[in-house]
């Protein structure tokens, strides 16, 4: 327990250096803070003795063996796809060829790929950022003051539609949107008939993965809302501002780290989501030919792997940039 | 500027909790009124209804005149600081003082103008542009005192608002409050745990128990009668002295020595009642010579108070403080006399002064008795 060791750096700027008329004994004050910081610089030490650098090592090291072999290589291995013309059966299965970065030239110039870009974008903003963080809020917010059984059965319905397998809510969602015997249209007065899914299939994976997903963002802003403290609201409502106010000068500002937080998470799982493809195959005519059901379509169905490969490290990439911008964000004054 | 009136106010929480039981004040336009009382006794939840921040279960709120028992609490201009500040982490101090300016439509420039002022008479200048996570409790609290102060307002709701400040920011901040709220004439409801602060502040003052008043008036009546003996052995830097006696041939039997009854309580004295004696250490003289009315016993504690000593006597069970110029020894004989003119005496059974008419129910019962 040499307590000399411990790291007293950080202690500076938190100690009560405050200039204010703080004034009194600042001398003895600084005396007594010291000890507890001493003391608990002196257990990390401690227990760094213990185990060691080389112990801390081997702890770590299976881990980061398994993000090896599960991450890193497989990404390795698209980008070398991607720079090859492999295929899935024939020649150029068994002997790829190094085709260099024409598979990334070619899709650029693929109309098809760069309406899947297009049609992911919209299906990310529609049905991630305003759809499922956005009914998110709103639902944790219409229920923040609410108690008893009407929030929990509310919160058992959006919090099952977030559990059951995808495939499960699939059918169920053909079942309701299906043109002749679908429930939705039994429930439209009048002729009915409508083929949801091939008359909005847009709108369809978009309202569908809305509410499948909208749950996460409940919990999490519902969770962001309870922690903050109630006097905050109500210096807020005292001077006169507007729900619209203590919205945008209180709430946002205080749980702007949730938001992000599910922002990030909400769009890169729907970035990647192949889940549409259950509904809507990617049709009618690409409509909901989403970045994943596009790569599908080219590397397993066409078994054009090289391009696919590459196509998948462009959506790599892209996923990085995003998160990197969201974390850009976080870190910025928080 | 307002008169704040309250009647027959009740505040029943979902759980049970009694939080207000049936209070009845009014505070006077202008005035620096003091709510003191143990903690839970419901001070807080007051303040709360006062701001329309919690609906009371029944009766009614005026201001000004003005039933606002009803209304939001952003229609009823006024300010309040909270127990635990309230200061938004998201904002410098400046924003954060003029943000109920900002909610008014005030233009920045003017804005930050009166937050500089506010915050320069609680010496905060230094600290305009830091975060309330920068700061330590004493300025939070201050930057939260000064957001109440910035702009103008019918009424000032405190909730302990220098609690977190050292003894001397205290003095200061109190000497400070004090006097602008004598400048701005603002009514204020003040709620504490220091009754120090609410003696030196208060134009009058409640003692609160359990969802109700116990005792309101001006501060030096409250310490000098305290009309019960809950409020009697709350008030005060040293606890009264509440010696259980009983009324016996003309005088007070307290354990084995015999006190006088006071000359203010004889006529509300029978013999053979069961009363308690309370006495103030500061009122009580210790003597070192033996004297027919005083307590007689033996010095157990001395503690220094700064100019004088708090001296314990002990005679068996009872124990009675006094104060003295000197240190008398510890074990040595003496004898406290407990200053006839301060000394008051409570009935043993509900604990108000033997001078008190009765609550009703007790009373009816005397009379169909009688
Ligand atoms: N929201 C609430 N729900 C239920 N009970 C409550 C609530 N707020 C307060 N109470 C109860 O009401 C009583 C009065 O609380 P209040 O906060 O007014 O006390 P206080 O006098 O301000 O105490 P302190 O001096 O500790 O701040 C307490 O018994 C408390 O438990
Ligand atoms: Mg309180």
């Amino acid at each position: 327990m040499s307590a000399g060791a411990g790291p007293k750096a950080p202690q500076t700027p938190a100690g009560g250096g405050a200039g204010g008329g703080a004034g009194a004994a600042p001398a003895s004050q600084d005396a007594s803070d010291d000890a507890p910081a001493a003391a608990a610089g002196g257990q990390e030490t401690a227990g760094a003795v213990v185990l060691g650098r080389g112990g801390a090592s081997a702890f770590v090291a299976p881990a980061l063996g398994l993000v090896g072999v599960f991450l890193i290589f497989p990404a390795l291995w698209t980008l070398y796809l991607g720079l090859t013309n492999a295929r899935l059966t024939g020649l150029a299965a068994a002997e790829p060829q190094f085709v260099g970065l024409s598979n990334f030239v070619r899709a650029l110039t693929d109309p098809l790929f760069r309406n899947s870009l297009k049609v992911t974008a919209i299906f990310v903003v529609g049905s991630a950022v305003v759809g499922q963080t956005g009914l998110g809020f709103l639902l944790a917010w219409s229920l923040r003051g609410w108690r008893g059984p009407v929030r929990s059965a509310i919160e058992v319905l959006v919090i099952l539609a977030w559990i059951i397998p995808g495939s499960v809510v699939a059918f169920l969602w053909i079942a309701l949107l299906d043109g002749r015997s679908g429930t939705l249209n039994t429930l439209i007065p009048g002729d009915g008939g409508i083929e949801w899914l091939l008359r909005y299939p847009m709108a369809s994976i978009i309202v569908f993965n809305t509410w499948r997903g909208a749950a996460f963002s409940m919990l999490l802003f519902g969770a962001a809302l309870a922690s903050l403290p109630p006097s905050h609201l109500e210096t807020a409502r005292l001077a006169g501002a507007s729900a619209w106010q203590q919205l945008r000068d209180v709430i946002l500002p205080s749980i702007r780290g949730h938001i992000l937080t599910a922002l990030l998470l909400i769009s890169l799982w729907t970035f990647n989501l192949f889940t549409p493809y259950l509904l809507t195959r990617g049709g009618p005519n690409f409509q909901t030919e989403v970045l994943p059901i596009y790569i599908y379509r080219v590397a397993i169905s066409s078994g054009q792997l090289g391009y696919g490969a590459a196509i998948s490290a462009i959506m790599l990439a892209i996923n990085l940039v995003v998160a990197l911008v969201y974390l850009n964000v976080l870190k910025d004054k928080t | 500027m307002a008169e704040v009136t309250i009647s027959a106010l009740v505040k029943v929480f979902p759980n049970g909790a009694r939080a207000a039981d049936g209070l009845d004040l009014t505070i006077r336009d202008g005035e620096f009124f003091a709510l003191l009382g143990p903690s839970g006794c419901g001070k807080t939840t007051l303040l709360r209804m006062l701001a329309g921040l919690e609906t009371p279960t029944g009766g009614t709120i005026t201001l000004g005149g003005q039933d606002v028992t009803r209304l939001p609490p952003g229609k009823r201009d006024l300010a309040m600081v909270f127990q635990d500040y309230a200061l938004y982490p998201h904002m410098t101090v400046t924003d954060n003082i003029a943000y109920p300016l900002k909610v008014r439509k005030v233009a920045k420039d003017e804005r930050h103008a009166k937050a500089r002022e506010a915050a320069g008479s609680l010496q905060l200048e230094e600290l305009m542009e830091r975060r309330p996570g920068q700061l330590s409790g004493g300025q939070q609290q201050r930057v939260a005192l000064a957001r109440a102060l910035a702009y103008p307002t019918e009424l000032f709701l405190f909730d302990e608002p220098l609690s977190n400040l050292d003894a001397r920011l205290r003095l200061e901040a109190r000497t400070f409050l004090k006097r602008l709220q004598t400048d701005l004439g603002v009514t204020t409801v003040y709620v504490t745990h220091d009754q120090s602060e609410a003696l030196a502040l208060a134009d009058r003052m409640a003692v609160m128990d359990a969802g109700r008043f116990r005792q309101v008036g001006a501060p030096l009546e409250v310490y000098q009668r305290p009309s019960s003996r809950f409020v009697a052995s709350f008030i005060g830097s040293v606890p009264m002295n509440l010696l259980p006696a009983t009324v016996a041939d003309g005088g007070l039997r307290v354990g084995s020595n015999r006190v006088p009854v006071p000359a203010h309580a004889r006529e509300h004295v029978a013999a053979g009642d069961e009363v308690v004696v309370g006495a103030r250490p500061e009122y009580a003289e210790l003597l070192a010579e033996p004297a027919d009315d005083a307590l007689a016993g033996t010095v157990a504690v001395v503690e220094l108070l700064g100019t004088e000593y708090l001296v314990t006597v002990e005679d068996g069970d009872l124990s009675v403080q006094a104060t003295a110029p000197e240190d008398p020894g510890i074990g040595s004989r003496a004898w406290v006399r407990l200053g006839e003119r301060h000394t008051l005496l409570y009935r043993a059974d509900d604990g108000e002064l033997v001078d008190a008419p009765r609550a009703a129910s007790a009373r009816d019962q005397m009379v169909a008795a009688g």
